[in-house]
């Protein structure tokens, strides 16, 4: 058992019991996603019921790579359960969460955490290594994330921060300088908000899903967890040789600054994405760069994708986070800007170098900062209000919403930009406060519903909410795995694997560069290492000819494949994985196939190959879909909002592709999705994974091939198992 | 050398007024985290803080139909015409796009603005 503490924590919140389960049982299943998925289809009995239910399960696991010196894959944490944010139907969904509480689990000696039932007064879990206690959390109710927090650290380690401390009353049970990791829902997960989000340190969010609200149904406040031990490993020489591998083949050499400037000068790539563990080390954040910051990374990794800043705002928050408020932000204050440029050129511009990047420096406010920490405080889902101020502002501005309009507000829309609406708004949803913030605690999507817009919102996308009721990411119209893998599952897919072909090819056509890799190039990266699907180059052919295929069907199932297994089960980070086209190796052919079977092995001394592990993501794929099949899906509701299907993308896009007889990055702007060719698709797709196409519902013998007979069994007698091909 | 003639009158208002909704641009920031993220700019000087974001994407065209049509600043717009017509990669055209509406705008404050500042 190397990698695996052997033992997961089960607490039943309504009895107060406190058990545990043998990981050996779930240990074929990998970790993390896997383990989640298998352990909630046994503990539920009754799928169809809803997120609030005190019978919904809530996994968090970790892998057995997590607490190790294995590159993006040390930190991560996988929360499960059955949702709230997604409609028609809330499924059976998933977040994840980075910083270190996985680690921390991990030394405290558990693989993860199963939370049942309901307490019937707030409580939160206080784990110091093996000790495991249900504590009473009412005076820790009604405080926001980070005060919560800060009290658990005092509570657990006194005022001694970062001194010794005894973790469970005795030196016998070990001794550390760290505080506790805490998972912590704030006020709008106590009031079950379903953009509720839980939080850990300043700004590691399980975002999506609405797990904050599902804690606070279960009046769990926080779970704390310390511990003093380490992860056993196979072969620690070769877990410390496999990262310097790693680092000294694939990763970018920053002490070698004139390699780094050839590299940005004469090629495109995904600069500053990390994508790749060879891409520019750079901190993800829409807002301008606080002057005065370090990188932060969550623990083990060597990118570190935030920062923490001097003046104590926007700490860890990164990606969309960042830039929920940071535009409006500049927007409100571009007066500053304007003047500013005024006033250094006196009136008489012209003819003097003008440089307004420059000038706009140091413009940005604090309101950007403050309104990310104050989501991360309240504990809300930041992706919802990122496209959702869009939405509001649009409302605003065609003076449908606002005091005494159509939807009556009176909070002060007019000073968008400024904290003082941030605040009031947020505030306004994390309580749920009457009108405004009552709706949107419900998510945008419900909201517009109720305001009676949603339809005439989602046919002309004013309301970009693509899939399942959640906000548009990669549009589906372009990024095709992105959208198909989405709507064939729970939630937006909010995997990166494939968006380097994207960004390389449309930033090559927008700067004039050269791709560093040609459209050819790229398709034998990628393809020749998609086990089981290799060598087939029309599964990176992104054309309109070819975005209904049999080879789009297996980009896709490749796709769901590996990030069921290797990203969400194994928590390899979506940051770094997977490594298929990476700047710094000379033939740019990343590590994707070689590291990670090589990093299981030197931890768990397992020789499961890339391939064993892709087929055990589409085992964990399927059982899901028999998850969500018993939930109640059925193929007629895999479908886009309508303005997927009725607007065309009219953007540059340019992806691989094929034309006449040579690939190419092809311009792609101007199309939708055929609404009846994506249902010959699916249909496709659904034969493909032996899956029925008059339901999308799995088929016993495809169930059963895989082991999966006891799901088979659950949906015959629940009626809903696919009919077997005549 | 970048020269326009000083803007008075209704051209000035226009530049530095707030829009409706009808009335607006829509610019896309093109990221690697989201592929693109839509902004709705309600007026010149957002337009002008937009351009100044890393990879902002506008149609350049339906750039030049708004300050025609919308802003009515017709010298403005064929200025932007004949940059779009230029061998440029579309960043670089965007690059001289922005400092166009940059002196425009700066153009456009009252001197009292400038005090402000000191």
């Amino acid at each position: 058992m190397n990698g695996y503490t052997g033992k997961i924590l089960r607490v039943n919140l309504t009895s107060g019991r406190i058990t545990r389960l043998d990981t050996r049982e779930y240990s074929p299943w990998g970790g993390g996603h896997g383990l989640g998925s298998a352990i909630f289809f046994d503990l539920v009995k009754d799928k169809t019921i809803e997120g609030l239910d005190p019978r919904n399960v809530i996994t968090i696991m970790t892998s057995p790579l997590t607490g190790t010196l294995i590159p993006g894959a040390a930190s991560r944490t996988e929360m499960q359960g059955i949702g709230v944010q997604s409609y028609p139907i809330g499924w059976f969904t998933r977040s994840n969460v980075g910083g270190r509480f996985g680690p921390m689990l991990k030394f405290a000696g558990w693989d993860g955490i199963v939370i049942e039932g309901r307490a019937e007064k707030p409580v939160w879990l206080d784990l110091r290594n093996d000790e495991v206690r249900i504590e009473d959390a009412r005076p820790l109710w009604g405080l926001d994330t980070w005060e919560t927090q800060a009290r658990i650290w005092k509570m657990v380690c006194g005022e001694s921060f970062g001194d010794w401390n005894e973790v469970a009353g005795s030196e016998a049970d070990g001794r550390t300088t760290q505080r506790p990791a805490v998972l912590a829902i704030g006020p709008a997960g106590e009031n079950l908000a379903r953009v509720g989000a839980v939080i850990h340190d300043a700004g590691n969010a399980a975002g999506q899903g609405g797990f904050g609200a599902v804690w606070g149904s279960k009046n769990l406040k926080a779970i704390s967890v310390i511990g003093t031990g380490s992860v056993e490993v196979s072969d620690p020489r070769e877990v410390l040789n496999a990262r310097l591998w790693a680092k000294r083949n694939y990763g970018l050499n920053v002490d070698d600054p004139a390699a780094l400037d050839q590299l940005l000068e004469t090629s495109v790539h995904p600069r500053g994405t990390a994508v790749s563990p060879g891409s520019m080390p750079a901190p993800i954040v829409f807002w301008q760069w606080p002057r005065q910051s370090r990188p932060q990374a969550c623990m083990g990794c060597p990118v570190g994708c935030r920062t923490r800043n001097q003046s104590g705002l926007g700490n860890e928050s990164s990606c969309g986070e960042s830039g929920v408020y940071a535009m409006y932000d500049l927007q409100k204050h571009s007066g500053l800007l304007a003047k500013a440029m005024s006033k250094l050129v006196g009136g008489m511009l012209a003819g003097l170098p003008l440089d307004p990047v420059l000038l706009l420096k140091g413009k940005q406010t604090d309101a950007a900062f403050r309104a990310t920490d104050l989501l991360q405080k309240y504990g809300i889902n930041a992706f919802e209000f990122l496209l959702g101020l869009l939405y509001l502002r649009s409302l605003y501005q065609m003076k449908k919403l606002g005091p005494g309009r159509e939807i009556a507000t009176d909070l002060p829309f007019d000073k968008l930009g400024e904290e003082e609406l941030a605040e009031k708004l947020f505030h306004a949803v994390a309580y749920r406060e009457a009108g405004l913030g009552d709706d949107l605690a419900e998510g945008f999507y419900r909201a517009a519903k109720k305001w009676g817009r949603l339809e005439e919102d989602l046919n002309s996308g004013l309301l970009r909410f693509a899939y399942w009721g959640l906000p548009d990411h990669y549009d589906p119209r372009f990024q095709l795995e992105w959208g198909y893998g989405s709507i064939l599952g729970d939630r937006d897919i909010n995997e990166h694997g494939f968006v380097a072909l994207f960004m390389i090819g449309t930033l090559s056509q927008l700067l004039r560069k050269e791709p560093i890799v040609t459209a050819e190039e790229a398709a034998y990266l990628f393809t020749s290492r998609m086990a089981p699907f290799q060598g087939d180059l029309r599964m990176l052919d992104y054309s309109t000819e070819n975005m209904y295929s049999e080879s789009m069907v297996k980009l896709v199932a490749w796709h769901r494949r590996y990030t069921r297994f290797w990203k969400q089960s194994m928590l390899f980070c979506d940051l770094l994985f997977p490594d298929f086209i990476n700047p710094a190796v000379p033939d740019k052919r990343g590590m994707l196939g070689e590291g990670e079977p090589r990093f299981f092995k030197a931890v768990t001394g397992s020789n499961l190959s890339f391939g064993d592990g892709i087929e055990l993501g589409r085992k964990i794929w399927n059982l899901d879909n028999a998850i969500w099949t018993l939930q109640g899906r059925h193929r007629d509701l895999a479908r886009f909002s309508p303005y997927i299907y009725q607007t065309p993308f009219n953007k540059p896009a340019y992806l691989p592709g094929l034309k006449n007889g040579k690939w190419e990055y092809l311009s792609v702007r101007g199309r939708s999705i055929d609404e009846k060719k994506f249902e010959e698709w699916k249909t496709r797709y659904y034969r493909f994974e032996g899956w029925d196409p008059t339901t999308g519902w799995p088929r016993a013998r495809t169930l059963e091939s895989l082991g999966l007979k006891s799901a088979a069994d659950e949906l015959k007698a629940a009626g809903r198992i696919g009919r077997e091909e005549t | 050398m970048i020269e326009l003639t000083q803007p008075r009158g209704r051209l000035r208002e226009a530049v530095l007024a707030n829009l409706e909704f009808k009335q607006r641009l829509v610019g896309s920031l093109l990221h690697p985290r989201l592929g693109y993220l839509d902004i709705d700019l309600y007026g010149f000087s957002e337009v002008v803080g937009f351009l100044c974001k890393p990879n902002p994407v506008l149609d350049l065209g339906e750039l030049q139909t708004w300050l025609f049509a919308t802003i009515g600043d017709h010298e403005l717009a064929g200025k932007v015409a004949e940059v779009d017509t230029l061998d440029l990669s579309y960043f670089e055209k965007a690059g001289r796009v922005r400092d166009l509406l940059a002196l425009r705008l700066s153009q456009c404050l009252e001197p009292a603005d400038h005090e402000d500042l000191s």
